[in-house]
């Protein structure tokens, strides 16, 4: 950001070191709620505040169960008022677009090698104004696919994109980083009595849909070889609904009859706004940078309230290319159905195990906008971004690897943070009850069943007792007793055996409902996870056949009145 | 039963000195000492803050134990991020009674530490331990969970076990207490002392898949042994453990001494495990631990003391 660029003419540079300065803050914030997401209770800070501001993340939430309007219709007030103004200073994903189009600034100019000023196009805008039907296709893709329920196209939300994105790519590495550095001064620290630095750790997140995550900001970033704010100007759905609001504001920019129409504002323009007529604005592009008034030599270019002496706007079908509208539609459209039409989506496969409290599947695929904040927060990182493998209209929506750990029962930050209520936000209680599957155990891998060893780890991870014995040959094997499971995997996760577990949760009796007590649900399915301190005392005898099994100085099966017995 | 003679509170010093005159080596595996006959149990009834500092008292105070400048590493059960009413944990009041006691005997640093089962942010607070160690200088929580952490150590004349990962700051610290809960345990039958070590080392795993569990804990004991273990026994998980949940026994009481294997033993034949009671060479591990040398078996050949205290 201190790398000035020279500009030849000089009038007040002041809007554009606000707007950078306001944007390095508001990328700071961003930066601040989006670390201390899972680190402060989300109670405290307003972690979600722009995906909350999002109005394409509150439309999302009609599909899931999270209906947060106030800030959403804030911003579009806002935005009817002054334009596109969080494009400009407060978009997260605009700095980053700014920035990559400083650092290729030149490789741009090599590249097209007629300058900055190349008219291109027939509708005499800047460079990739051809494309600007793109966005307005993405825009209406994302409407049809809330109604036909695909959330796919949510992928190209730019506040969920640079949310996902740091959740998966950035925050990993800096976990990473921090971690790395801890254990290097770690003993160094140990042996100076610092045991708050010697003996502090951060779990190291890693995501299977990193890599898928990172092209997908490269790419958004790479645009800016081409055009600056390429993106934002042709690509970027919300940037097309928030163009869409604002186009008839009362905040204008307007031109005196100082102009001589020399035609630098409209090279300058980032975004492609200014028409041939340099008083003609294309209102629906126009971040209200004010590149122009400060690039006009004139001083003719003002912005302000009013429509007297204002501009005049270009008509909204400017630059817009039918065919390329429909192309994109059309193509879209058909990788989005398609994609909802894979079987590996329409139908669950093998293990795919939601989060709980993640609502029914169609509407969880319709509401999810792969933001990652769920899996940002997910303290024991079981919680991973569907790669390719569950198909592509559920890329990057948060699934359960058990064995990488399980899900932690005293914990239920992923719905607390879900933006749009496709996880819901459940009490503790209720949480312990929204049944992610059932484990199943493999005798043939299993290390007491098949290999005759006193293995039970999975008993010791399970937080539900729901491993019990079965004694055969002498030795004690366990066996899964499904009306106590959960489906946390923390026995998947316990399994000493290498390579698959022998135990294995699927997704069997998961419960997926958009309200309701789920709770309730399981207590008609006579299913109780709620520990009692005489829960044994109250199981009819000999209903746990076996429990504790005989072997190796275990005492009998079922439960004698004996505890809480006096000693002698 | 007799109270403290002079004869066995000397012997009782003379047991606890005669280690600190060996090298640091011979120190952490006393197993040879055994030969003091009648290793004292003290079982003290009453809230927890009172019947340590009485148990304390009946083992010759804890002067005996931490002296001024040594660094006393802490090991409670925070593997598990419940409160301590599922007894699962060891309950934060016993672990800070035991802080405040170590401060007060002149040392110069407490750890409390524990390697965590479950995800350690969750643990550490949910079992109350973080606000057990607040606000008290130089005592250190650690939650460890990097390998780093651990150090590589020789078991010697291990038959299962050669090598282990064991917690730096538990080989570096000159004491060692263990303040495990009293619970029972699917594998082992019940988790006390012995089976509580297994949180100062990095691979558990290996316990359960390549080696013999029981065997294995008695040369994991070889290694680590604690100069004073208390039991936390205010509450018992008396089946369902280790992760619970299960019947929690209201025991209200500490079960303390310097002989793990004895501590444990007493504490076996204490309450009625699983709906039964059981004598202490039925669990196998405890058994290994007594073979090797390790400490008493037998309750009666040791000296029990109990004694009942009030909130004062």
């Amino acid at each position: 950001m201190n790398r000035k660029a020279p500009d030849p003419p000089s009038p007040p540079v002041k809007t554009r070191r606000l707007k950078w300065a306001v944007q390095a803050t508001c990328f700071v914030l961003f930066l601040v709620l989006f670390g201390s997401m899972g680190l402060v209770p989300p109670g405290r800070l307003p972690h979600r505040l722009l995906l909350d501001l999002d109005p394409l993340v509150s439309l999302a939430g009609l599909a899931g169960t999270r209906l947060l309007w106030v800030p959403a219709l804030a911003l579009l007030a806002a935005t009817f008022l002054w334009g596109r103004i969080f494009c400009g200073y407060v978009c997260p994903l605009g700095f980053l677009v700014d920035l990559a189009d400083r650092f290729l600034a030149g490789p741009r100019r090599r590249w097209q090698g007629r300058g900055r000023d190349a008219p291109a196009g027939s509708t005499g805008l800047s460079p990739g104004a051809g494309l600007n039907a793109v966005r307005w296709a993405l825009l209406a893709l994302v409407g049809l696919g809330l109604l036909l329920k695909e959330g796919l196209p949510l992928v190209l939300d730019p506040i969920g994109l640079v949310t996902r994105t740091f959740a998966v790519v950035f925050y990993p590495l800096w976990v990473w980083t921090a971690d790395g550095l801890l254990a290097l001064v770690g003993p160094l620290a140990e042996r100076a009595g610092w045991y708050g630095i010697a003996y502090r750790s951060y779990d190291l997140p890693g995501f299977q849909a990193a890599l898928g995550s990172l092209l997908l900001l490269l790419l958004v970033l790479a645009m800016g070889l081409f055009s600056p704010r390429l993106w934002c100007r042709s690509f970027c759905p919300l940037g097309a609904l928030l163009g869409l609001v604002g186009r008839w504001g009362p905040w204008r920019r307007r031109v005196s009859s100082a102009c001589t129409r020399c035609g630098l504002c409209r090279s300058a323009c980032p975004m492609g706004a200014i028409g041939e007529d340099p008083a003609r604005t294309l209102r629906t592009a126009c971040i209200r940078c004010e590149t122009c008034r400060e690039t006009c030599p004139e001083e003719a270019v003002s912005f302000g309230w009013g429509t007297a002496g204002a501009d005049r706007a270009l008509p909204l079908s400017e630059g817009l290319s039918r065919r390329g509208f429909m192309a994109t539609l059309g193509l879209g459209g058909t990788v989005m159905v398609l994609g909802g039409l894979d079987p590996r989506v329409r139908k669950a496969r093998g293990r795919r195990l939601r989060p709980p409290g993640a609502i029914p599947e169609p509407d969880f695929l319709a509401s999810c906008i792969r933001c990652g904040a769920c899996l940002r927060v997910c303290m024991t990182h079981t919680l991973q971004a569907s790669g390719l493998e569950g198909g592509l209209a559920a890329w990057g929506t948060p699934v359960h690897d058990m064995r990488v750990a399980g899900c932690e029962q005293q914990c239920n930050l992923c719905g607390q943070v879900c933006p749009t209520g496709a996880i819901r936000s459940l009490p503790l209680v209720e949480r312990q009850h929204a049944k992610i599957g059932t484990a199943v155990l493999v005798r043939e891998r299993c290390l007491a069943w098949a290999f005759d060893r006193v293995c039970l780890r999975c008993d010791e991870a399970c937080p539900y007792n729901a491993i019990v014995f079965r004694t055969l040959s002498g030795r004690r094997r366990p066996v899964v007793d499904p009306s106590r499971c959960n489906g946390c995997g923390m026995c998947e996760a316990a399994c000493p055996v290498e390579g698959e577990a022998a135990i294995l949760v699927y997704p069997i009796g998961e419960v997926r409902m958009r309200e309701g007590s789920y709770r309730e649900v399981l207590r008609r399915r006579r299913i109780d996870l709620v520990p009692k301190k005489d829960r044994l005392e109250d199981r009819p005898r000999g209903s746990g056949e076996g429990r504790w099994g005989r072997g190796s100085g275990a005492p009998g099966s079922g439960l004698g009145p004996g505890h809480g017995e006096e000693p002698p | 039963m007799g109270g403290i003679t002079r004869r066995s509170l000397l012997k009782g010093a003379f047991s606890a000195l005669v280690p600190l005159t060996l090298p640091s080596a011979a120190r952490s595996a006393p197993g040879l000492r055994a030969g003091t006959s009648r290793p004292r149990v003290v079982e003290v009834e009453g809230p927890v803050e009172e019947a340590l500092a009485r148990l304390l008292e009946e083992l010759g105070g804890i002067g005996r134990f931490v002296r001024p400048g040594e660094t006393v590493l802490v090991k409670p059960n925070m593997s598990f991020p419940y409160p301590p009413e599922r007894a699962v944990t060891t309950d934060p009041g016993l672990v800070r009674a035991m802080v405040l006691q170590c401060l007060e005997a002149g040392a110069s640093t407490v750890l409390v530490a524990d390697h965590p089962m479950r995800a350690a942010g969750p643990c550490v607070d949910l079992t109350g331990m973080k606000k057990a160690c607040a606000g008290l200088r130089h005592v250190h929580l650690i939650a460890a969970t990097r390998e780093g952490m651990f150090r590589r150590v020789r078991v010697p004349g291990g038959t299962v076990l050669r090598e282990t990962k064991v917690l730096r700051a538990a080989l570096d610290a000159d004491v060692l207490i263990n303040l495990p809960r009293m619970k029972s345990h699917g594998a082992t039958t019940v988790s006390l002392g012995l089976k509580g070590n297994m949180g100062l080392i990095w691979d558990r795993r290996c316990f359960h898949g390549r080696l013999d569990l029981d065997q294995a804990l008695g040369d994991l004991n070889k290694v680590i042994r604690a100069r004073l273990t208390v039991l936390d026994g205010s509450r018992v998980l008396t089946a369902g453990g280790p992760t619970g949940p299960g019947p929690v026994l209201d025991l209200g009481c500490l079960i303390g001494g310097t002989d793990p294997v004895a501590v444990d033993a007493y504490a076996v034949e204490r309450v009625a495990w699983y709906g039964k009671r059981m004598e202490a060479d039925r669990i196998p591990h405890l058994r290994t631990c007594h073979a090797r040398g390790l400490g008493e078996i037998d309750t009666t050949r040791m000296e029990i003391v109990r004694r009942r205290v009030s909130v004062s």
